[in-house]
């Protein structure tokens, strides 16, 4: 699937299921990929198609009644699912940082930011509080914040929703990760502010030489930040392409219904194009293709198995029984 | 603004509240039906003579007046004088206050240092034996009568296992340390007199424990809820996602969080260990304000039952006082 | 296909609000039912109380003066000879009397003054605050103590002491339900149409500030009966012969070594009852939670 090493493989069907009163709640439905050292892998998907989940899973972080039923995680070659207690806590914030999506409420309001910052400094690397008050001054620098040192010791809720994000950042690339997970990084912040911190992922990220996969439903962040692109409905990647693939030749109808309904400005429409219909219960999928309710192209082949992704076309994989590898969607 | 200008502040607004208190406890103390004087001197004095003893104390001055001759006597600490100790009441207070307040103090002290971790393994060992257990244990602690307890402890442990000492402060054959601070366990520790120590810790576990199971319930109760709720928060998911264990994330992250909630209900748990207070002196004969106050009620002594109420409150008042401002220096979010 | 979906998840939300919701949440909360259990044994034993007591409870019969429990005494008997156990049956109707008494004076009392304070606002708000503030003052107990002294030893008269004291908490619950609604666009609308104060307060405030005062009423009931309890207890609620629950275990207090089921059983009385509305009042608080409703 992939150029180069690979720092990320799923495998094996990841299935996150949340057991709950109502039923089982298949957030993660059988999910497959793979990211390459250096690369940014786009997870895209509406709320609620189990992209935050598969991230969390990555860490382990899902709590009861959610659970890792079956599949791989393997990092740098090591199945994460396998690993014991203290061997996670070592990935954690050291080989793989996460930037959550609200940075007011993922930090804690009665600590200093400076020592939440330290935390993962002085717990990874093991050095005295001096060493490690002069690395977290280094990294709030590198996120861009001015006069680090007073930064250190405001609470939270001091700081603006922007500067509140960057210390965010600074805590999961302290310890310079080979992989970073970044759960919808601007979700929450000001129009104004978004673009300042995507522009300081994605260079930071370069600097770092990391790896990251970047969990989103906004299209635009895509087509800027990422190399592939895996789209999610449902529980399921539906397509995994280039970016530039993603935009000029969707192959999924789902992905086509994504990328149609973006407005462009110079279109010669009158309204715009939507998907009908809502998404999926993930307690009682549809039978088949969990799409096929609401797709335009539905056909007697799709109720009755639920589709894998095949290659179609080099690089370009696809979950959907209407299109065959070589041709295109078949009518 | 400034700490010490806040405490100002609130110490400036609570006088308003304090003399909304007097006026009910003045209003209280008038609204005895009959007439006291002509009570007290007897049914053979004269009219003459209830009309003089009446413009002596100024009862026969209109309310208001009445009022701020009141408040006049508070000022000056002139609460009236108890009609059984034949003292002023405020001597008889003086007298009592200590051993109330040590045993109230021990009793706060073990349920907030037994409640707390009950609650904290309550919530983190959720669904299983210990919160099953601790849950049990609070609805329990709540409804029990602190007196009925008390009696049931003293049957148990006193009367039918003669572990420990069931009446007053000391045996009676030891005399109590020097006074220093009024508190026997204290007073005795400070001069090292350890047989009264001993003696003096033994007489007050069984009071200060029937008193604590119920608070010690609730603050459990309150810390469990705290904590589970603390536990759903982001933050302590980006706390574990940075490598922290599991028990760092519980002890340093959650815990402060969940605690801010439980010490704002800890100015109201006192005010249950006062009233408690009363009923516990008096099952185990402990010589505090509460037994003074029971005390009185029993010789309808309205001038001690009236000086109780009033000082029960400062305390209880001045308390909540210092339970605001702590809340205040220990969650930074709170502006002043 | 699709509006099928829609209409699906809509009767979803309409079922979670319903009556069979209700039942099947109070039926999965085994503690409520036991706590209404409790209650209902009470209620019972209040109405039937000469059907289920064995004997006459006012009745005394010195010879069989401190006799431990047996067939005939089913939970012994007092200083004077009477039944324990029927004392405690009869006296089963005074605490239900005294805890609705109370709990229904303060609500009339605290619903006049919220009501007025929420909807009025301004200067009378702040006298109430200030109001509400000096009762709230007291120490729990305390101020139901001095009062009920000063008005005389009675059980009305602790009854009354008691309203006293607890009227400001639901005063407080009911004006800030009262202010929540106050800003609600309906109201304007009403006012708009011409309605009078007392139409708005007593057509829609009353009928929608009700749930909270419910659960907090209930939650309440099982303090009340404590307070009455410990009232009794020290000699200022109900007056002997009365078998007011409280009062038999002051009566038994002084028997505590040869006699111990005096004082223990009418304790065990109160216990149950007190657990059994707080189970109740648990119960209902979830069941109007609007969280734990969406599950």
């Amino acid at each position: 699937m992939t150029n180069g090493r690979t720092i990320l493989k799923i495998r094996g069907d990841l299935k996150t299921y949340f057991f709950t009163f109502d039923g089982v709640a298949k957030a993660v439905d059988g999910v497959n990929f793979e990211i390459a050292e250096g690369e940014t892998f786009g997870l895209v998907g509406e709320t609620g198609c189990g992209k935050s989940v598969t991230a969390l899973s990555v860490l382990r972080l899902v709590d009861p009644p959610g659970r890792v039923v079956s599949g791989e995680i393997l990092f740098e070659g090591e199945d994460l699912l396998k690993m014991k207690d203290q061997e996670m806590q070592q990935v954690r914030g050291n080989k793989i940082g996460m930037i959550f999506q609200d940075p007011m409420s993922s930090l804690n309001p009665v600590m200093t930011v400076g020592f939440q910052l330290k935390e993962p400094i002085r717990l990874h690397q093991r050095i005295g509080e001096g060493k490690a008050d002069r690395l977290a001054t280094e990294i709030l620098e590198q996120v861009r914040i001015p006069e680090p040192s007073r930064i250190m010791k405001r609470y939270p809720h001091e700081l603006s929703g922007g500067m509140q994000q960057r210390v965010m950042i600074a805590i999961a690339l302290c310890c310079h990760p080979k992989l970073i997970i970044a759960d919808e990084p601007t979700t929450a912040l000001d129009v104004t502010i978004q673009a300042q911190i995507l522009r300081l992922i994605r260079d930071l990220k370069r600097d770092f030489e990391s790896s990251m996969l970047m969990i989103t439903h906004n299209l635009g962040l895509v087509s800027k930040c990422c190399d592939r692109v895996g789209v999610m409905y449902a529980g399921n990647l539906v397509e995994v392409c280039d970016v530039s693939n993603v935009f000029s030749e969707p192959l999924h109808p789902y992905t086509r219904g994504l990328i149609e309904a973006i407005p462009k400005v110079n279109a010669d429409r009158e309204t715009l194009p939507v998907i009908p219909g809502r998404i999926p219960d993930i307690i009682n999928p549809p039978r088949g293709c969990k799409f096929h309710p609401r797709c335009g192209e539905v056909g007697p082949g799709c109720l009755e198995e639920k589709p894998e992704l095949q290659e179609v076309k080099p690089h370009h994989w696809v979950a959907c029984a209407r299109v065959r590898p070589n041709e295109g969607f078949v009518k | 603004m400034k700490l010490w200008a806040y405490i100002l502040r609130r110490l400036i607004l609570i006088v308003p509240t304090l003399i909304g208190v007097t006026v009910i406890t003045f209003t209280i103390s008038r609204l005895i039906p009959g007439d006291p004087i002509a009570v007290s001197l007897g049914p053979y004095a004269s009219q003459e003579q209830i009309q003089f003893m009446r413009a002596k104390w100024g009862l026969d001055k209109p309310l208001t007046i009445q009022y701020a001759l009141y408040l006049r006597n508070l000022s000056r600490g002139d609460l009236g004088v108890s009609i059984h100790s034949k003292r002023s009441v405020l001597d008889d207070l003086k007298d009592f206050f200590p051993a109330t307040f040590e045993l109230t103090t021990v009793s706060m002290f073990i349920s907030i240092v037994l409640g707390i971790p009950i609650g904290i393994i309550a919530a983190v060992k959720k669904n299983r034996w210990p919160d099953f257990v601790t849950r049990l244990y609070a609805l329990a602690g709540v409804s029990m009568p602190v007196f009925w307890l008390g009696l049931l402890l003293l049957l148990v442990f006193y009367l039918k296992l003669g572990w420990l000492p069931g009446v007053g402060r000391l045996d009676p054959h030891l005399s109590p340390p020097t006074s220093i601070t009024g508190l026997y366990l204290v007073d005795s520790l400070i001069t090292a007199n350890w047989r009264v120590f001993w003696d003096a810790l033994k007489h007050i576990l069984l009071p200060a424990f029937s008193l604590s199971c119920v608070i010690m319930a609730t603050i459990s109760r309150m810390t469990r809820a705290s904590m589970l709720e603390v536990m759903t928060e982001n933050y302590i998911k980006a706390a574990r996602a940075k490598g922290l264990s599991e028990r760092v994330v519980i002890y340093r992250h959650a815990l402060k969080n969940s605690l801010i909630p439980v010490v704002t209900i800890i100015g109201v748990m006192y005010g249950v260990c006062l009233a408690g207070a009363v009923l516990t002196e008096s099952i185990f004969s402990w010589p505090g304000l509460g037994r003074y106050a029971v005390k009185a009620i029993t010789f309808l002594d309205l001038d001690a039952i009236m000086g109780f109420t009033l000082v029960a409150t400062l305390i209880y008042v001045f308390l909540n006082l210092i339970v605001d401002v702590a809340y205040l220096v220990i969650d930074p979010r709170i502006k002043y | 296909m699709a509006l099928n979906e829609e209409m699906q998840t809509e009767e979803t939300e309409r079922h979670s609000r319903g009556w069979k919701f209700t039942l099947h949440l109070i039926w999965n909360n085994p503690l409520m039912v036991v706590g209404l259990a409790a209650v209902c044994v009470l209620f019972v034993m209040a109405v039937f109380a000469p059907l289920i007591s064995t004997h006459d409870p006012f009745k005394i019969n010195p010879p069989q003066r401190l006799k431990p429990p047996s067939a005939t005494y089913l939970l012994g008997t007092d200083v004077a000879g009477r039944d324990i156990f029927s004392r405690i049956v009869y006296g089963s109707r005074i605490t239900l009397q005294v805890g609705i008494t109370v709990i229904i004076l303060a609500l009339l009392i605290g619903y006049v003054f919220g009501i007025v304070a929420g909807f009025f606002g301004g200067g009378v708000d702040e006298l109430f605050m200030r109001i509400t503030d000096v009762f709230m003052s007291f120490p729990y107990l305390v101020l139901a103590m001095g009062l009920t002294v000063a008005l005389g030893p009675s059980i009305q008269n602790a009854m009354l002491a008691m309203a006293v004291v607890w009227w400001p908490t639901y005063a407080r619950l009911i004006r800030s339900e009262v202010l929540k609604l106050r800003g609600r666009p309906f109201i304007y609308a009403s006012k708009g149409l011409g309605a009078t104060n007392l139409f708005i307060i007593l057509r829609h405030i009353l009928p929608n500030s009700w749930v909270p005062v419910i659960v907090q009423a209930s939650l309440d009931f099982g303090r009340v009966i404590m307070y009455a309890a410990s009232l009794s207890f020290i000699g200022l609620g109900a007056q002997p012969p009365t078998p007011d629950w409280g009062a038999m275990i002051s009566d038994g207090r002084g028997f505590l070594e040869q006699a111990w089921w005096y004082p223990t059983f009418p304790g065990l009385a109160i216990m149950v009852t007190i657990l059994g509305f707080n189970l109740v009042g648990d119960g209902l608080r979830d069941i109007f939670d609007p969280r734990l409703r969406r599950r």
